[in-house]
């Protein structure tokens, strides 16, 4: 048992006494009631249950849910699927999928909204050449599963994305 | 003026003498025989070439098979790239079956090119000139690969070739295989796999400083780059919990109660150990665990049922990180999930003495294998204390061994090594 508290979309929560291997995916969904982040493989493979994470150095990454404990997460600052909208209004990685039509089931689809806004946020600190784009999203997302394969969309939606965002990339 | 003379005269005879003792010594002269070319030939040889191993150093990375280029590092900074072994002008072509025995056995079929002992003609000097004939008929009958291997990158003076025939001369076993009549065909079937064809010692030897195997240390355990070879004397194979039948599994499915296999090991099982037949798996097991014979699997049964004992051990910060980082695919219990996730209780790795391999794994991961999911690395996200304690949890309650417990600057120390 743990006391447990972290940062969620922003938001303090926590103190929570929870068991050492309670997975931080049932955390999110049964004690935060934050249900977008979706277990799937459960074994660290599909990365259907990433979440965004800054790192204290203001770097940002992104975790499996499925195969790490809730402690593990403990006062660190997180961003789940729910944290990326404002005011009704979706995020662009979220309206850059939207608009490809970039799923179908949608089961992936927070892992890949997670991913996404994380390589922007990387390319925003670490630009890129415009001709290592492709490269950076492979990168990026080359992991994630979607068994409704929707990954051309997926890949081409980012790829959109980051080349229209000039503080994104350099020229080269 | 005069001494300066003399010394140039003795450099000079000195090098005459090492040329003259490199023509006469270097390179013995072995029948010439032609290259089989029936089916039956090629097929026994496309067997003993996997038993070698052959593929996996003379096949780079996305690269055709047997064609070389795969860069392989040593520790005298530099390194070399394998050979193209198909018949092609690049590779092995005009070769002749004597030529191809002597680069095998000897190192050398030419005194003026003698191949590095990257090449394990160290090992394969036990290989009979049947199995060597088999294995060149059937590279011979492979597609020609037309492919230029890259130069070598070893500095000076590792890359005068002529001086091997000097680290030849000090270790170089060129002895034939001798079968031990006391012991079970079995026995010495796997005696001649594992120290031969399999050159199981190539890894798993201690070298001293040039790089030469110490014979009096055999199969100890070693480690020349990336992850440590283990012990696998009959000894050491025991005290980790292997048994005959467990060692059969895992050359046969890289897999089994003591653990995957991870590293070169995986490539070695891949493209060597399960390709071989039951027969011989049984034999380089019974050889590596100095049995005559596979015990009944009644036996095997008894041992195995007994599970490893955790011990009373206060470890309540490692007990943490193991739930919180590990339990939830290895298990509570470190039993993991059969042909998914690796079991930690009873797992070899877990239980070599130095705990190189298993800092190593914690901290940088695995690559996903055919069998596995990927190890997630630990480096960016638990410190040298935290691994410590973590690592030290492991070895203590999913081991049976008394292993040392490690502090946070053996962890500093490993990793800064490797
Ligand atoms: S559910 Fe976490 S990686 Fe698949
Ligand atoms: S949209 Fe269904 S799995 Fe990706």
């Amino acid at each position: 048992m743990a006391k447990l508290k972290m940062t969620v979309n922003g938001k303090a929560v926590g103190p929570h006494d929870v068991p050492d291997d309670l997975p931080m995916v049932v955390y999110l969904n049964d004690i935060l009631g934050l249900t977008g982040t979706k277990f799937s493989c459960g074994i660290g493979v599909c990365r259907a249950c990433v979440v965004m994470v800054e790192e204290p150095d203001g770097s940002i990454t992104t975790r499996r849910t499925c195969i790490a404990g809730a402690t593990s997460f403990a006062d660190s600052k997180v961003t789940t699927v729910e944290g990326h909208a404002t005011h009704g209004q979706l995020s662009a990685v979220q309206r850059a999928y939207v608009d490809n039509f970039a799923f179908q089931c949608g089961y992936c689809t927070s892992g890949f909204v997670n991913a996404g806004t994380a390589l922007v946020e990387q390319l925003r600190q670490n630009p890129v050449d415009k001709n290592q784009v492709e490269q950076a999203v492979q990168t990026g997302l080359g992991d994630h599963i979607c068994r409704c394969s929707g990954y051309v969309r997926y890949f081409e939606a980012m790829r959109d994305l980051i080349l229209s965002d000039t503080t994104l990339t350099k020229e080269g | 003026m005069r001494l300066l003379k003399s010394l140039i005269i003795l450099a000079l005879a000195g090098g005459l003498g090492y040329l003259a003792f490199a023509f006469v010594w270097g390179v013995p002269s072995v029948e010439q025989r032609p290259i089989a070319t029936d089916q039956a030939a090629i097929d026994r040889g496309e067997y003993l070439t996997a038993l070698g191993d052959c593929t996996s150093c003379h096949t780079a990375e996305d690269g055709a098979s047997f064609a070389g280029g795969r860069f392989l590092e040593t520790p005298f900074g530099g390194g070399l790239y394998s050979a193209n072994i198909t018949p092609s002008s690049q590779g092995i072509a005009g070769m002749t079956s004597a030529e191809f025995y002597q680069v095998l056995a000897f190192g050398a079929d030419t005194v003026w090119r003698p191949v590095y002992p990257a090449m394990p003609y160290t090992s394969y000097n036990v290989v009979t000139r049947e199995d060597s004939d088999a294995i060149f008929a059937y590279l011979m009958s492979l597609d020609p690969v037309h492919a230029e291997v890259p130069a070598n990158t070893l500095p000076f003076p590792y890359n005068i070739r002529l001086s091997l025939f000097g680290w030849n001369l000090l270790f170089a076993d060129r002895s034939a295989f001798s079968p031990d009549p006391k012991r079970s065909d079995s026995w010495n079937r796997g005696a001649y796999l594992v120290t031969g064809l399999g050159h199981c010692g190539e890894c798993h030897t201690p070298r001293n400083a040039l790089g030469a195997m110490e014979p009096l240390e055999r199969l100890t355990g070693a480690k020349l780059t990336g992850f440590e070879a283990p012990d696998i004397t009959a000894n050491g194979l025991t005290e980790r919990g292997w048994t005959h039948k467990n060692l059969v599994t895992y050359f046969a499915t890289g897999t089994g109660p003591q653990g995957t296999a991870f590293g070169e090991m995986h490539l070695a099982i891949k493209n060597s150990l399960s390709k071989a037949n039951p027969e011989d798996q049984s034999a380089m097991a019974s050889y590596l665990l100095n049995l005559d014979a596979a015990p009944s699997d009644v036996q095997e049964t008894v041992e195995q049922e007994t599970p490893p004992a955790f011990k009373a051990y206060d470890a309540s910060a490692g007990r943490s990180l193991y739930l919180s980082n590990c339990s939830l695919c290895h298990g509570r219990d470190g039993r993991g999930v059969p042909s998914v996730m690796p079991a930690l209780a009873g797992n070899s790795t877990v239980a070599q003495t130095d705990a190189v391999n298993l800092v190593l794994v914690v901290a940088r991961g695995l690559d996903a294998s055919t069998d596995y999911g990927p190890m997630p690395s630990f480096a960016d996200r638990l410190s040298d204390t935290e691994i410590s304690d973590l690592v030290n949890y492991l070895r203590q309650s999913f081991s049976n061994l008394d292993l040392p417990l490690l502090q946070a600057a053996d962890v500093r120390g490993t990793l800064k090594q490797n």
